[in-house]
């Protein structure tokens, strides 16, 4: 079990779900739990790991935030937070879901918790209509129960369509 | 939206569409996200769906949402002017950043006789009826009507109201409701929590000593009273007597506290918590009264309370009104900003608030 921390030199292969290949520093691979609990089993590092429901946009996003945060874990903390708000400053929702299902499939919390939090900051000031379309969730209030629910919490709509 | 979709078919909208309908119904991923909401926020999140609103509205998801969303900055104040009404003032000047009323609670009763009587981290408790305490909610909109307190003995007056609810703490919160004899020898205190749904009473006998309660504040867990009456002798020369309750041990004491040293107090402005400490603010009977006052924070000991001076704070510089006009009256004092020692004096005067 200890061997996959001793040999920080090894290197796996991940392969997205649209076929790309991905070599990856064993040490960056142990931000994720998933890949780590594949490891301390019997799999080997010669396997090709298939992330299936990962494509390589995202897959290259995730294990630029691993390495990152892999070689700088006994650095200052401060740097890390900075790193983590410009890599994901310019992300468009797409991006930033596909990181989400990402890193709660991979296991990395760190990763799951900043783009929770960028996705609940970019949609704390929008309307509820773009809210419901940002998450393709479909409309099931008849307009009297909308206008009711509304009404209940009129003081929360002031300034809002 | 759809139909851009459709539209627009290309694989990253395309795939855009399945994260969002993945996370949207994946409950344990939508609700990390939510959580992250501001409250005012997901009030209005509750209008995307039934799914969301009965998702918001669970007990548990409320739950968690203050638990790590444990001191949010403050929105706003609210408070009685003098003509009676309840006053709102919001924090920020921006059409998006009103504040709840009281509307919902107009169903209740007849409407006539509703009184706040104290508040705490976002909760309200208030008379409606007389002795019908109602603990309110105003984000939620949403009330609790306690069960019916014993009625009051006729040998007991003075009655003083307290909530207390600190969801850094705990996630229950806890009426207290003081009585007095006339003589002050007794005091009855009947502690309502959320936690039993339940009142329970204490009744002890300790001599109030001025036969006077004039502050009373919730700090450290206690309901603090401090007993001063200012004059134009200097603070030294009278004694200060505290009488607290501690709400966990359900007990009060009384403490003597050195008073402030050498300071012609005229009168205290300001006495409760913010942001942890326990403030007092004083103005001087000696210097020019509008242009000067001082606050205290209190450093606790454990039953060896001191004050020390925090602040001076020259009012020559705000843009009060003359003064000869009226007076000033500090309405609150809150904490502004990330940085924890930064103190906002909110004050009122001639109508404006500073």
């Amino acid at each position: 079990m200890a061997s996959s921390i001793e040999n920080n030199n090894e290197k796996l292969t991940l392969k997205s779900s649209d076929g790309e290949e991905f070599l990856v520093e064993k040490h960056v691979a142990l931000q994720s739990t998933l890949l780590q609990n594949m490891l301390d089993s019997d799999c080997s590092s010669a396997d090709v790991i298939p992330l299936p429901k990962i494509d390589a946009r995202t897959l290259a996003l995730v294990l630029g935030y691993c390495k990152k945060h892999a070689d700088a874990s006994s650095s200052k903390q401060g740097e890390l937070n900075s790193f983590d708000s410009e890599f994901l400053k310019d992300m468009d929702m797409g991006a930033l879901f596909n990181l989400v299902l990402a890193a709660n499939f991979m296991e990395i919390k760190g990763l799951l918790d900043i783009a929770a939090q960028k996705i609940a900051d970019t949609i704390k000031d929008k309307p509820h209509q773009e809210v419901r379309e940002i998450f393709h969730v479909e409309n099931d209030y008849t307009p009297e129960e909308e206008a009711a629910v509304r009404e209940e919490n009129r003081w929360a709509f002031e300034g809002f369509p | 939206m759809s139909k851009k979709i459709v539209l627009s078919n290309n694989k990253s909208k395309l795939s855009l569409a399945c994260s969002a309908e993945i996370i949207a119904s994946n409950i344990d991923l939508l609700t990390g996200i939510l959580l992250r909401v501001p409250a005012k926020s997901l009030i209005r999140c509750k209008s995307v769906s039934k799914q969301w609103v009965s998702l918001i509205s669970d007990a548990r998801f409320c739950r968690n949402h203050t638990q790590q969303n444990p001191s949010p900055p403050i929105s706003g104040l609210y408070f009685y002017s003098i003509c009676g009404r309840i006053t709102r003032v919001s924090f920020h000047d921006h059409p998006r950043t009103t504040l709840p009323n009281f509307s919902f609670l107009d169903g209740s009763g007849s409407g006539s006789g509703r009184t706040v009587l104290h508040s705490s981290n976002g909760l309200m408790l208030c008379t409606i009826e007389f002795y019908d305490f109602v603990v309110c909610n105003l984000t939620t909109q949403k009330f609790v009507v306690l069960p019916k307190l014993a009625a009051v003995s006729k040998s007991y007056f003075r009655l003083q109201y307290y909530l207390i609810y600190d969801p850094k703490k705990s996630p229950y919160y806890k009426v207290v409701v003081i009585r007095f004899t006339y003589d002050l020898d007794t005091s009855q205190f009947d502690v309502y929590s959320s936690k039993s749904g339940s009142w329970k009473s204490t009744v002890a006998t300790h001599r109030i000593p001025n036969a006077w309660l004039g502050y009373g504040a919730v700090w450290n867990g206690k309901i603090i009273w401090m007993n001063c009456w200012p004059g134009q002798e200097c603070c030294s020369e009278h004694d200060h007597f505290y009488f607290e309750f501690d709400l966990d041990a359900e007990r009060p004491t009384t403490a003597g506290v050195q008073s402030p040293a050498g300071y012609h107090i005229k009168e205290i402005l300001y006495f409760g918590e913010c942001g942890g400490r326990l403030l007092l603010i004083q103005n001087s009977y000696w210097y020019n009264t509008t242009e000067f006052c001082r606050v205290l924070e209190m450093i606790d000991g454990e039953s060896n309370y001191r004050w020390t001076v925090k602040y001076r704070i020259d009012l020559k510089h705000l843009p009060l009104p003359p003064r000869s006009a009226y007076g000033y009256s500090v309405v609150s004092v809150t904490n502004v900003g990330a940085n924890e020692n930064d103190l906002a004096l909110v004050l009122y005067a001639g109508g404006k608030f500073i």
